[in-house]
């Protein structure tokens, strides 16, 4: 018990340090100002949006509303489309047990069929994040193709049969919550070291900058057989954290859905 | 141990093949993946240890083999034929089929095998009594060890050899 008092309060301070380097690292760059100067980018968007003379506008004031469903309007569509197609195999996965209140264990076929499918699912959503970095693909992908696995599982056997395989919500919460801190850390550490060495340095910085930073993430290392492992620096550091992150929150929402609706014991 | 290497060894050959790379980096992730996963779910694959066999996997490849090329190339004959002749002569039924092993996997297997091949479906399986009722287009009978020569003899005796 000790030690988990520990824990929570060393959490609160690591948390309390991060909001106060945010904020100092915001304010140094100038990012919360109201002159918007140093960000071109957004700069072209807020005043072109809602300019009626600009060929680029949306003739509203809302500039996020207008970038989502005009200027990228078709990135979002196909983005609704796969949550969409993701609802109906939920809601197909979960009509297959048959009628309402049929609590009846299902037949022999999707248990073995689970069974199978289960270490297949984990293997594809692992290559899938470990690859973020060179093919289509990443951490959030990877997760979300991981929750298939134990919602089959918790479909076809119940939710003590997840449970019996580690799949606790104790568990998933602790996992989940490590993986987002380490994100964080991931994020900072260039920033962190810029402040203490005097060396200019961003936040979520991964290579090196010629001319505006000179220090960053490597972006290989040469193994001991000769051979070159390459990963780009942050993006497969993050996308194997965003992996366990989205991973273990599908998972933990699947559970908890499960134990609030009383499942089919 | 047998358990752990087979099971692991196979999703590692999944994750390899998915991949689509063979370097010493992907073999050493896709040997960690396979054994940890091995560890978590390989008693859910494989129940009795003992039956890991050389000759049970050549038994499955030799089946899996004549399935693919001989098994498959009559029965979609038999169903093309139906349907590009004058009279195609069929006879649908849902007919009631026993089967008589007892491994879930070999259930499974002689269930797969039956709904794959053109002509006929398995529609349910009754597993208190050990039957699947099948949905036949040519059915010869109705019930009983006729039904089940037509439907499933051959690959309920490959299931038996390989999973029972």
């Amino acid at each position: 018990m000790r030690s988990r008092g520990a824990l929570e309060e060393l959490g609160l301070v690591l948390s309390i340090l991060l909001g106060v380097l945010l904020t100092y690292y915001l304010v140094r760059a100038d990012v919360v100002s109201l002159t918007y100067g140093n960000i071109p980018l957004a700069n072209l968007y807020l005043r072109a949006v809602p300019d009626p003379s600009s060929p680029f506008t949306s003739r509203s004031p809302e500039v996020v509303t207008s970038v989502i469903w005009d200027q990228r309007g078709y990135d979002t569509y196909f983005e609704t489309s796969v949550l969409f197609i993701a609802i109906i195999g939920v809601l197909y996965l979960a009509g297959l047990g048959g009628g309402q209140g049929n609590s009846s264990v299902s037949t022999v076929i999707p248990r073995v069929i689970a069974k199978i499918l289960f270490p297949v699912i984990v293997a594809v959503s692992v290559s899938v994040a470990l690859h973020g970095h060179l093919t289509p693909g990443g951490g959030f992908q990877g997760g979300s193709i991981f929750a298939v696995a134990p919602f089959l599982y918790l479909l076809v056997f119940g939710r003590r049969m997840l449970e019996g395989k580690g799949f606790r919500a104790n568990a998933l919460v602790f996992a989940r919550s490590l993986a987002v801190f380490l994100i964080t850390v991931v994020g900072s550490i260039v920033l962190v070291v810029g402040l203490l060495t005097g060396v200019p340095a961003f936040l979520f910085q991964n290579q090196p900058k010629p001319q505006l930073s000179p220090i960053g993430y490597p972006a290989y290392v040469v193994l001991p057989w000769g051979g070159i492992f390459l990963f780009s620096g942050t993006l497969m550091i993050l996308n194997v954290l965003e992996f366990t992150a989205v991973s273990t929150g599908f998972t933990l929402a699947l559970v908890i859905i499960d134990t609030v609706t009383g499942g089919r014991e | 141990m047998k358990r752990l290497l087979v099971v692991g060894l196979s999703i590692a050959l999944v994750y390899l093949v998915y991949t689509g790379t063979l370097s010493v980096v992907e073999v050493l992730i896709a040997v960690g993946i396979g054994l940890a996963l091995s560890r978590v779910i390989g008693v859910d694959l494989v129940k009795d240890e003992s039956k890991l066999s050389v000759r049970r996997f050549f038994e499955a490849v030799k089946y899996a083999l004549k399935y693919f090329t001989v098994i498959e190339y009559l029965a979609h004959y038999s169903v093309v034929k139906a349907i590009l002749s004058r009279d195609p002569g069929l006879k649908p039924a849902i007919v009631e089929v026993p089967y008589y092993v007892n491994s879930e996997i070999a259930v499974v297997t002689i269930a797969n095998s039956i709904t794959n091949t053109p002509g006929t479906v398995v529609v349910d399986v009754d597993e208190k009594r050990k039957k699947f009722y099948v949905h036949w287009i040519f059915a010869e009978a109705f019930e009983g060890e006729e039904a089940r020569r037509g439907v499933s003899a051959e690959f309920e005796e490959w299931a038996k050899k390989i999973f029972d």
